[in-house]
């Protein structure tokens, strides 16, 4: 599916190998010989003479020259710009025009240009039958054409057959697929590429990015409301980018359908949740000095903070399975620091101290960003909840080769070695069951590393502290 | 509209949460207007312009008749006059893709009263700075000092509107307002105090942090790399160099 089937170097030295051997054979030809009195005189072969050697050189170079000019044709018929077909037709004329040329008009030149440069030279030329042989050894390039070309001919339709059932499916598909050089221009596509190129011009972009990037680029790109691509651009090793945009109709009705659902229950459970915590917050912050009611309050305001957050868990679990993850390619460093800018004020209110160590160089990963924060989150969430005050819970990002880590280590209490290295993972398991946590928190984050290809890990020395990693591939 | 008690007009089909925010805003010494739904939203605004607008995303999710919240927030965008809008939602990840609006801002269901208390304060400086920016310069010519430019950034002062190479990016009222004052001066360096002393415009709880992280959304919203356009001045604070 390249369009370089010939690499780009050798291709050149094949092209211009068959005029180099023709001419070669004209220049090298003349041969100098002393005649008996000492006067040197100059021999001039020509391929209408019956020499051995002229013959030799003239079907030699006729052969090559005719086989080259196939292999090219060849080649140019594989690659896949139907357009391009007369390039080959065009080398083979120019080749039998040097031919030609080669045959007649070389030997005249050479003898002439001999003759003025040396006068006393004696020039023993065969200029008869040369038409003939010109004939001749056109016959024996028809010939070596006609045996090899049937062959290649047949190989060739063969092929075209191929090619044209392929052409025909890929017409037929729903994925857009496109090719494109190395400078991003589009070579090959079919007709759904066409249609989506047309309908977004996000598509080209992100085949930009891949171009830049020399790395695989994926989005996903909204043509309408009702159809929505997943869009992969990728970069080939030999320099091409493969474009691929499937629609994902499927997933996307249930995902739209779900996104209906949730908001309506995530509006009719939130909203009574956020009016209880507020109305019992501005009790609990209101003049009158009722200190029981107060206290009262605060437990209503705390209580249904915690259902809160339990709801936002399962629901956030529940659109795990449903919603595909959306790609981009991101710098984990920010995103790193974007989660850490999340947590540091709380983390300073709690009284523990929040640090951030990532590399200078952008660490590039293709992930859903927002579930990645949420990951994250939840990991600092748990070290935050179980690291004293005066503590300290690090963000870190190490850069190995075929993956990145993303640490959280904290300070903390530690985790029983009974839920370690990955017991702590799992869905409503509490290390400790009576702290009000859902028991999702960590599992969520299990999904969500194992939707991007990844894993997590917990190390913890009890008493000492936890570092949870989380593993993406590079 | 600067008045010593701003007004904000709050936005939200169901009484509990607008009379839970009237109380917490009325505590905290802003006038309080209620709108159950879009239409008189956008009534109490032809009435008289508040300050800012806390508008709910979803108003009446059951009738698609009515007027959702971003019909409202694109009602209140066509108007000529900015009004700061922040957007409460009831879901911490929705998905909001860029809206084309202008500055924006969300918070999310069940809201944490200090942090709701010191956004609206905020937002209300930056709006305010910006403002007495624009008119300070406008004495000249006022079609250019409505757009500030920082390199292939775009920043519209009077529709609040920040576009780069030509894509329209979603800062919130405060981001707009930190890129807005580094824009006006270009390559001068501040210090994180000098900036919260200007932007956020009163005393915060001594937690320069603060820029930082409106840096790092700044950043990541406009796609910029590390120390491009905005840069880090080690041990100091920001600058803006295009």
């Amino acid at each position: 599916m390249t369009r370089r089937l010939i690499p780009f170097r050798a291709g050149w030295i094949v092209r211009l190998a068959g005029p180099l051997v023709l001419i070669l054979s004209w220049l090298v030809i003349p041969l100098a010989e002393m005649d008996a009195s000492g006067r040197l005189s100059l021999v001039v072969i020509r391929a209408g003479s019956p020499d051995a050697l002229g013959w030799l050189f003239g079907a030699v170079g006729a052969t090559i020259g005719a086989l080259i000019g196939l292999g090219w044709y060849a080649a140019a018929l594989r690659s896949l710009r139907p357009s391009r077909r007369w390039r080959p037709l065009i080398g083979m004329l120019a080749m039998l025009l040097i031919l030609g040329l080669g045959w007649w008009f070389v030997p005249q030149t050479l003898l002439t240009s001999a003759a003025i440069r040396q006068p006393p030279v004696i020039i023993r030329a065969e200029s008869d039958g040369a038409l003939e042989w010109f004939i001749f050894s056109l016959v024996i390039t028809a010939i070596v054409i006609v045996i090899t070309g049937a062959r290649r001919r047949r190989r060739h339709e063969r092929w075209r057959g191929q090619r044209r059932l392929l052409a025909i499916m890929a017409e037929q598909l729903e994925d857009g697929v496109a090719i494109y050089n190395w400078r991003g221009r589009l070579r090959w596509s079919n007709q759904a590429a066409d249609r989506y190129l047309k309908a977004s011009p996000e598509i080209a972009r992100l085949v930009n990015r891949a171009a830049e990037t020399r790395r695989v680029a994926v989005q996903r790109v909204t043509i309408s409301e009702t159809l929505r691509l997943q869009v992969t651009a990728a970069a080939q090793p030999d320099g091409t980018i493969r474009l691929i945009a499937r629609p994902a109709p499927s997933d996307d009705a249930r995902e739209h359908f779900y996104e209906r659902f949730m908001r309506r229950i995530v509006h009719d459970m939130r909203n009574p949740l956020a009016a209880i915590v507020a109305h019992a917050g501005n009790l609990r912050a209101g003049p009158g000095g009722d200190l029981a009611a107060q206290n009262t309050a605060a437990i209503i305001e705390n209580e249904a903070g915690r259902l809160t957050r339990l709801v936002d868990s399962l629901l956030f679990d529940a659109r795990l399975s449903y919603v595909p993850p959306a790609l981009e390619m991101i710098d984990l460093g920010d995103l790193l620091e974007a989660v850490y800018y999340q947590y540091d004020e709380r983390a300073a209110r709690e009284g523990k101290r929040m640090e951030i160590e990532k590399p200078p160089e952008p660490a590039l990963a293709e992930v859903d960003h927002d579930l990645l924060v949420r990951a994250l989150g939840n990991l600092i969430d748990n070290s935050l909840k179980y690291t004293p005050p005066g503590g300290s819970i690090v963000l870190s990002l190490e850069v190995e080769p075929g993956q990145y880590r993303l640490n959280v280590t904290d300070t903390g209490e530690g985790i029983p070695p009974e839920y370690l290295p990955d017991r702590i993972f799992e869905a409503l398991v509490r290390a400790r069951p009576r702290d009000g946590g859902s028991g999702l928190g960590l599992s969520i984050v299990r999904k969500i590393a194992e939707l991007h290809g990844g894993s997590v890990h917990a190390e913890s020395i009890q008493g000492a502290g936890t570092t949870l990693t989380l593993c993406l591939p590079r | 509209m600067t008045t010593d008690r701003p007004t904000v007009l709050v936005v939200d089909d169901e009484e509990a949460i607008r009379s839970a925010l009237a109380t917490l805003l009325g505590r905290a010494g802003y006038i309080v207007r209620q709108a159950a739904d879009g239409p008189s939203a956008l009534a109490a605004i032809a009435q008289a312009v508040p300050d800012l607008a806390l508008l709910d995303v979803v108003l009446d999710e059951g009738d698609s008749s009515q007027m959702s919240g971003l019909d409202v927030l694109r009602a209140i965008r066509a108007r000529e006059n900015f009004i700061p809008v922040i957007m409460l939602t009831s879901y911490p990840e929705w998905q909001v893709e860029s809206l084309g609006h202008g500055a924006i801002a969300f918070v999310t269901k069940p809201w944490d009263a200090n942090a709701l208390l010191g956004q609206i304060r905020a937002t209300l400086n930056a709006i305010a700075h910006i403002r007495r920016d624009a008119l300070r310069t406008a004495g000249g010519s006022p079609q250019q000092a409505a757009v500030l430019h920082a390199g292939d950034v775009m920043i519209d002062l009077i529709h609040y509107r920040v576009t780069r190479a030509g894509q329209e990016i979603d800062l919130t009222p405060i981001e707009f307002a930190l890129l807005a004052f580094l824009a006006r001066s270009p390559e001068r360096e501040w210090t994180r105090e000098q900036l919260l002393d200007q932007v956020w415009g009163y005393e915060w709880a001594g937690y320069p942090r603060t820029v930082d992280r409106h840096i790092a959304a700044i950043r990541r919203k406009l796609r910029l790399s590390r120390d491009e356009l905005i840069q880090t001045v080690h041990g100091m604070g920001y600058r803006l160099s295009p």
